[in-house]
């Protein structure tokens, strides 16, 4: 995931603003980390440097 | 998106997928890509100039939360593309009669063009047009099929509409 991509990622479900949170990146992108949503409580990891933004009730 | 294969040589940079196997292939074409639904999208209102939806309509869950969200994320003007199988066609029947055979399309739920041009409507859209390809049973096309405006003959038909 690209950092400038913050600009426009938001909560699936409430649609309000996330916290991103870098666990590692390279020269082009974040490769693990987390997103979160405060209003929600709730985090979206950043796997492989995919961000999995599905509702937790939906992930695999 | 799936694996991004219309969506690389479409230009198309951003995309969701729910699964991971399908994701990961986008990604490795070069897709920023999100796993997440069309239904439940993860970006702000008004980000996009474009958003695409390309035979996906008939694998959601629930198509007119999927053009809400679409229309939600388009920018004031921006356009929303759909390429489809349209049920009533000849081809949508050829799909329909052997979707129990193929392992993706006995998920499907096949919609007419008639029913999806109704949604975008409801929406609000503006400036929706039509145009329709592939006129023959797929076995038998040894060439690129011609583009005719409208719908209605074509088995795929796309749909351009604007916010």
């Amino acid at each position: 995931m690209k950092h400038e991509l913050m600009e426009i990622l938001c909560c699936p479900m409430c649609k309000g603003d996330l916290v991103l949170t870098v666990d590692e990146e390279d020269d082009k992108e974040i490769i693990k980390g987390s997103l979160f949503c405060g209003k929600c409580n709730e985090h979206y990891p950043i796997e492989d440097g995919i961000p999995n933004m599905l509702p937790p009730d939906l992930r695999e | 998106m799936g694996t991004g294969r219309f969506a690389v040589p479409l230009g198309i940079r951003i995309g969701v997928e729910p699964a991971k196997a399908m994701a990961d292939i986008a990604q490795k074409r070069g897709i920023e890509v999100y796993k997440a639904k069309a239904e439940k999208l993860p970006f702000d209102d008004s980000s996009f100039d474009f958003v695409l939806i390309v035979v996906t309509i008939c694998f959601v869950q629930d198509p007119i939360q999927a053009l809400r969200e679409a229309k939600r994320v388009l920018k004031p003007g921006g356009y929303l593309i759909i390429g489809m199988i349209d049920k009533e066609s000849f081809l949508g029947k050829l799909y329909e009669s052997k979707k129990k055979e193929s392992k993706f399309y006995r998920h499907a739920n096949f919609y007419s063009t008639r029913q999806v041009l109704d949604w975008l409507k409801n929406f609000e859209f503006e400036h929706i047009k039509t145009c329709q390809t592939i006129f023959k049973n797929p076995k038998k096309i040894t060439a690129i099929e011609p583009v005719k405006e409208g719908h209605g003959e074509g088995g795929f038909t796309v749909i351009s509409a604007q916010k």
